[in-house]
């Protein structure tokens, strides 16, 4: 069964060339996917339309066998699935560590000793211990990445998107978001330019280059 | 303003630290509007003395001290100026400088500057992320709260941004001067700023739809008010009651 | 811009906090969770581009761009300004907790002003030049309104305020060129291109 499909998807920014011109292509069960493509080639708008918060002008979106059109059942699909921002300032949003993973549990509707085991869970098994005090801006992109992280883990979501997730990293950060990354069960769509990156963690590659 | 303005001593040893920021926020309130309307030299004074004991407690450097008092202080030397001039004997042609109101400049400055230390020792002291929480727990406007953290969270981002932005003029041989051509430099570097945190804020929405936002906001923080926040404001109380049944007596 | 604590007479300082309180309010409410990010955002920008040094002779001059900050933010610029504020305060001791409204109120209100005079001409306008015009109106208008509210804040207050508060409005007849300039450069740059900020509904705000 596929969990995403994507049907004939056309897209144009405003007062700009089209970004989509007839793109399709789907997720199954249990794969791990990646998108590769040069600057521009819409990696994060695509993520952005399959999120619905861009409007294709065609085409349609599939997530789990139903055709989703609405901002309600957007808001649905959001729940099951999380997004990994490609700038972790745009992500992180909140003061500290601790609101950060806290906000989408408590968005869900959990109770409050429901989402301070979440987040203590959460932040632990990305090694992340006692950094829920920790004020974000202080942070190092390594640790931005990884909170980020933690904080989309947190919603417990079936399928990731990642957007760049080794973007703007040193070697070790890099290599650490890796392992994290390959020891989750989720099912992922992994936008990078990094080719080796992809190699441990996809098991095909959609080039959008060639596919718009 | 230099990064080292921004990360003042929030983690200093200072005594201040040691109670809850709602105990300093409400003792600073109760504090400014006991200062603000005290009228007699002495018991003014006696409020100086204690907010200078605050402020050592707090933990502040001389050096932190004096670039927060800068501006009072200059407001200051404008009044000892500009005061005397109403005086009545006061005529423009003799320019004679009149002494008649300088106590009326010294009571007003010591006014000020009792009320701003009372300000930088009390709150200003407290860490910008736990103030926009202890603001919550007051009460405030939850979004005037939410937008004061946004403004703490973006803060450091933006002035980077700025400054990219304004190394990269410097580099296209930009002077900063008031030339027409410079002013209209700073224009535009305002206006890219502003199209620049819109387009942020677009991807921040969509970072907070994607864990389910729908216009409430929760804190995960918590603090505790201990024993000794009450026998801080416990304190406090006696002698704000104190000084203003002194300020009551002829 | 900013008055000291103290200074101004209680009836002055009441009645200014209870006017900035209800400009706060007004604005607050204007602001829906959908524009949140928005006007939070943009108003942490005016907070940082308000620390942008102008050299004039030997001083550095702050800008203080509330006519700006009206044009974009609406009423949203009441609790935009109150928040700058209460950093400025802790950060470089302008004003402390009891002067934090009624500065509010001298530099918010003008910003308003200027957003109901001018932004509907903003909108509809078609010419270069002329928007330029506009936010240089706007930007005087921040500054003079600003000012002329100062002025009155002190001459309330008392007598013997006079010569202060005049020496205080003529000072700030340098800054008001600057800012208008500033802002009409600022106001026409996003005019032209990204008029979409200036409209009623606005695009990212519609998601």
């Amino acid at each position: 069964m596929n969990v995403l499909t994507v049907h004939d998807l056309y897209f144009h920014y405003r007062h700009s060339n089209p970004v989509f011109q007839g793109l399709s292509f789907e997720l199954k069960d249990n794969e791990r996917v990646g998108l590769t493509g040069s600057n521009g080639s819409g990696k994060s708008t695509l993520f952005q339309i399959l999120m619905g918060f861009r409007k294709p002008d065609r085409g349609t979106i599939n997530w789990y066998g139903s055709e989703i059109t609405t901002e309600s059942m957007f808001a649905e699909v959001r729940r099951k699935v999380g997004l990994l921002f490609q700038q972790p300032d745009d992500q992180l949003f909140c003061a500290t560590v601790g609101d950060e993973v806290a906000f989408g549990p408590f968005n869900l509707g959990l109770s409050r000793s429901e989402v301070l085991h979440i987040v203590e869970e959460t932040l632990a098994s990305l090694n992340l211990q006692g950094y829920a005090d920790r004020i974000t801006y202080h942070l190092s992109e390594g640790e931005k990445r990884l909170v980020s992280l933690a904080a989309v883990l947190a919603m417990k979501p079936d399928v990731l998107l990642l957007d760049e997730p080794t973007n703007g990293l040193d070697e070790r950060s890099k290599e650490l978001i890796t392992q994290h990354l390959a020891q989750l069960p989720q099912m992922m769509l992994i936008a990078s330019h990094d080719q080796s990156f992809l190699e441990k963690l996809t098991n095909r590659r959609i080039d959008l280059n060639h596919r718009t | 303003m230099r990064p080292s303005d921004w990360a003042y001593p929030y983690d200093s040893s200072g005594l201040l630290q040691w109670f809850d920021p709602r105990t300093r926020i409400i003792s600073a309130v109760v504090l400014t509007l006991t200062a603000l309307i005290i009228e007699k030299p002495q018991l003014l004074l006696a409020l100086m003395i204690s907010a200078t004991v605050l402020i050592v407690l707090s933990g502040l450097s001389i050096r932190q001290l004096l670039y927060r008092m800068s501006a009072i202080i200059i407001f200051f030397v404008l009044l000892l100026i500009f005061l005397p001039m109403t005086a009545p004997d006061f005529t423009m042609r003799s320019l004679q400088y009149t002494t008649a109101l300088i106590p009326e400049a010294l009571r007003i400055g010591l006014k000020a500057s009792t009320v701003m230390l009372f300000a930088i020792g009390l709150v200003g002291t407290i860490e910008p992320v736990s103030l926009g929480h202890a603001m919550t727990h007051l009460r405030m406007p939850e979004k005037l709260v939410q937008m004061y953290l946004f403004t703490i969270r973006y803060f450091d981002i933006f002035r980077r941004e700025m400054q990219l932005l304004h190394t990269a003029m410097l580099a296209r041989g930009f002077r900063p001067s008031l030339r027409i051509c410079a002013i209209r430099s700073y224009g535009q570097l305002i206006g890219m700023l502003i199209i620049r945190s819109l387009d942020r804020s677009e991807r921040v929405l969509f970072a907070m739809k994607c864990r389910g936002y729908h216009g409430k906001f929760y804190l995960f923080h918590h603090f505790h008010f201990h024993r000794r926040d009450a026998v801080f404001m416990t304190l406090v109380m006696c002698a704000v009651t104190g000084i203003i049944i002194l300020e009551m007596k002829p | 811009m900013h008055i000291a604590d103290g200074v101004v007479s209680m009836p002055v300082l009441v009645t200014g906090t209870l006017f900035a309180g209800v400009g706060v309010a007004a604005g607050l409410r204007a602001i829906t969770p959908e524009r949140l990010p928005a006007a939070a955002l943009v108003s942490a920008m005016f907070f940082v581009a308000s620390l942008i040094h102008v050299p004039i002779g030997p001083a550095k001059l702050h800008l203080v761009l509330n006519g700006l900050a009206g044009l974009i933010l609406g009423s949203a610029v009441f609790p935009a300004i109150l928040i700058a504020l209460l950093l400025q305060a802790f950060m470089f001791g302008y004003g402390g907790l009891s002067v934090l409204g009624l500065n509010t109120l001298i530099m918010a209100l003008p910003g308003y002003f200027g957003y109901v005079l001018f932004i509907h001409q903003l909108r509809k306008t078609e010419r270069r030049s002329k928007a330029l015009l506009i936010g240089f109106s706007a930007g005087a208008c921040g500054i003079f309104v600003a000012s002329l509210l100062l002025f009155s804040a002190l001459v309330l207050s008392g007598e013997r305020y006079n010569v202060l508060a005049s020496a205080l409005f003529v000072s700030h007849l340098p800054l008001l060129l600057i800012e208008a300039l500033v802002t009409g450069v600022a106001a026409r740059f996003l005019w032209q291109i990204k008029p979409e900020i200036l409209m009623e509904s606005r695009p990212h705000e519609t998601v």
